[in-house]
């Protein structure tokens, strides 16, 4: 039973985490209609600039985390300004040239911290909470937790009480309808695709110092962004955020029960489950009419 | 002059939809453009809306050239299109809606005033403005993209087949909502397969076929017209 709670204290962290990346993904691809294959290099590259800015070269760790996601972000502008704004005809070209950046980033990284063992950073906060008795977080991932729900409910905030929120929604629901409003839907994109790759560059830096950092780590972070968009309705943020919650905590018990490959396979066969079950993910709604 | 096509052509990649159409639309003015399928009504709109491109000929509002701007930009003139379809933004709530179309505006205290006027010409709307688009009816959803579109203050409205697909007692609630809007002075370009409906309500009317203008003049001329009549009226 204590091993349980336990499980389900970690698993939700690990949700945080997941809802930070999956929603950036779903935002991109409902503003853009890109599939950004390259958004797990992203959380990799926003994990990295932690490792070589704080573990080695002794910056503070909230520093660290800003110019992870002012990299990160940059990031994301340029690729949409030079990649999928050209190419926005074509919805496969996007996903093509997010395929390129991917390995770009996985090779620069490479040659910055070298492609050897796997890079750890030392917990910038030390200690644990205690609750219940028995119950044990470390404060690295309290502190984790803390800012994810913090960036979400901001997220929430910005998307259903601002012009630019109502504005962003209205070119993911209709583009064509939204220029008729006076809406740049250029300039919303680069709010969209801003919005989304901070979330993956502050993910990057949150999780950090609870994982293994090497150049190829996005590829888990890629299908566990998959896995639960998929799972919560394509194109639904809500979704996303339950559905990041509620298999992060089936991923953590499984890894525990089971071991972290069972676990994956598993993830995969729910998925595979949701959509034959329920094509259109658990918050999803028909897109055609 | 409020706007003035000359002679424009548009194509869909290789196949020309629009062949040398050129109208005029007076200061609160009511023109209706008649015709059938394919003619190139909607066409017609979406480039003076800046959505599709001419390849050749002008567009000129209140005296500046607008054939090559984006209709995001065309906006701020003050020309607001209805599209086909209403197109409103299913999953966002009737007031969020309402808001979106003064996007283009800053005069918070102006809008809100603006959307109280447009909830008041639209009861139905006030009842349901916090439900979500979708949940509405095919009227009631008209309403919301016509009281949208007055949200950004134009001079000239765009209504592309406003009656497609609605109940009579409907359309004719949204036809007296036409003339209400067209006496408060904004000068209104309705596109309508339902030629009779149209040409009761403007004071200019259009025929177009093919892709080009075969009758223009008095609306209750073009009534009176025995082309218009067999072809579009069914008399």
């Amino acid at each position: 039973m204590e091993l349980f709670l336990q499980s389900i204290a970690n698993g939700l962290v690990q949700g945080g985490f997941f809802a930070l990346f999956a929603v950036g993904l779903v935002l991109i691809f409902g503003v853009m209609g890109v599939v950004n294959f390259a958004h797990g290099e992203l959380v990799m590259v926003g994990a990295f600039t932690i490792w070589l800015l704080h573990a080695q070269y002794g910056l503070g760790y909230i520093p660290a985390i800003a110019v992870a996601i002012v990299l990160v972000t940059v990031i994301g502008l340029v690729m949409e300004r030079l990649l999928f704004r050209p190419t926005r005809a074509d919805p496969l070209a996007g996903l093509i040239c997010s395929i390129g950046i991917l390995f770009i980033l996985q090779v620069i990284a490479a040659l910055i911290g070298g492609d050897g063992p796997s890079k750890q950073v030392p917990p910038p906060y030390q200690g644990t909470l205690v609750m219940f008795e028995s119950l044990r977080i470390p404060y690295q991932r309290v502190f984790s937790l803390a800012i994810s729900v913090a960036a979400l409910v901001s997220l929430w905030f910005f998307l259903t009480r601002t012009r630019y929120g109502w504005a962003l929604r209205a070119v993911a629901l209709d583009r064509e309808a939204a220029e008729l409003q006076g809406i740049n839907t250029n300039r919303i994109s680069m709010v969209a695709i801003g919005v989304g790759t901070a979330l993956a560059g502050l993910a990057g830096g949150l999780i950090a110092p609870l994982t293994n950092i090497n150049p190829h780590m996005g590829h888990n972070v890629i299908v566990t962004a998959f896995i639960v968009t998929i799972v919560g309705g394509v194109g639904s943020l809500s979704g996303a955020v339950l559905a990041a919650i509620l298999y992060a905590v089936f991923h953590t018990l499984i890894t525990v029960y089971f071991g972290a490959t069972i676990a994956t396979i598993s993830g995969l066969v729910l998925m595979v489950v949701v959509l034959i079950v329920k094509p259109t993910g658990l918050m999803g709604v028909r897109v055609s009419e | 002059m409020l706007l003035q096509v000359d002679d424009i052509h548009v194509h869909y990649g290789q196949v020309a939809a629009v062949k040398g159409i050129s109208l005029e639309v007076d200061e609160a003015d009511f023109v209706a453009l008649i015709g059938s399928n394919g003619a190139g009504k909607s066409t017609t709109l979406r480039t003076i809306s800046g959505l599709e491109h001419p390849s050749a000929g002008s567009i000129v509002f209140d005296g500046v050239a607008i054939d090559r701007m984006s209709a995001d930009r065309i906006v701020r003139l003050g020309i607001a299109h209805v599209p086909e379809g209403r197109r409103v933004f299913k999953d966002l709530t009737v007031s969020e809606n309402l808001r979106l179309g003064a996007f283009t505006r800053s005069d918070q205290q102006e809008i809100e005033d603006d959307l109280e006027k447009i909830l008041t010409r639209f009861p139905r709307l006030r009842e349901r403005k916090d439900q979500m688009a979708r949940t509405m009816s095919g009227g009631e959803q008209q309403m919301v993209a016509i009281g949208r579109a007055l949200m950004s203050k134009p001079r000239m409205l765009l209504l592309d087949e406003p009656s497609l697909g609605l109940a009579p007692l409907i359309v004719q609630e949204i036809a007296r909502i036409l003339i209400e809007i067209n006496h408060s002075g904004v000068a209104v370009v309705l596109v309508e397969q339902n030629a009779e409906l149209a040409l009761e309500l403007a004071r200019h009317g259009y025929v177009l076929e093919t892709g080009n203008i075969a009758l223009e003049g008095e609306a209750s001329g073009l009534m009176d017209n025995d082309h218009v009549r067999r072809a579009y009226l069914g008399i």
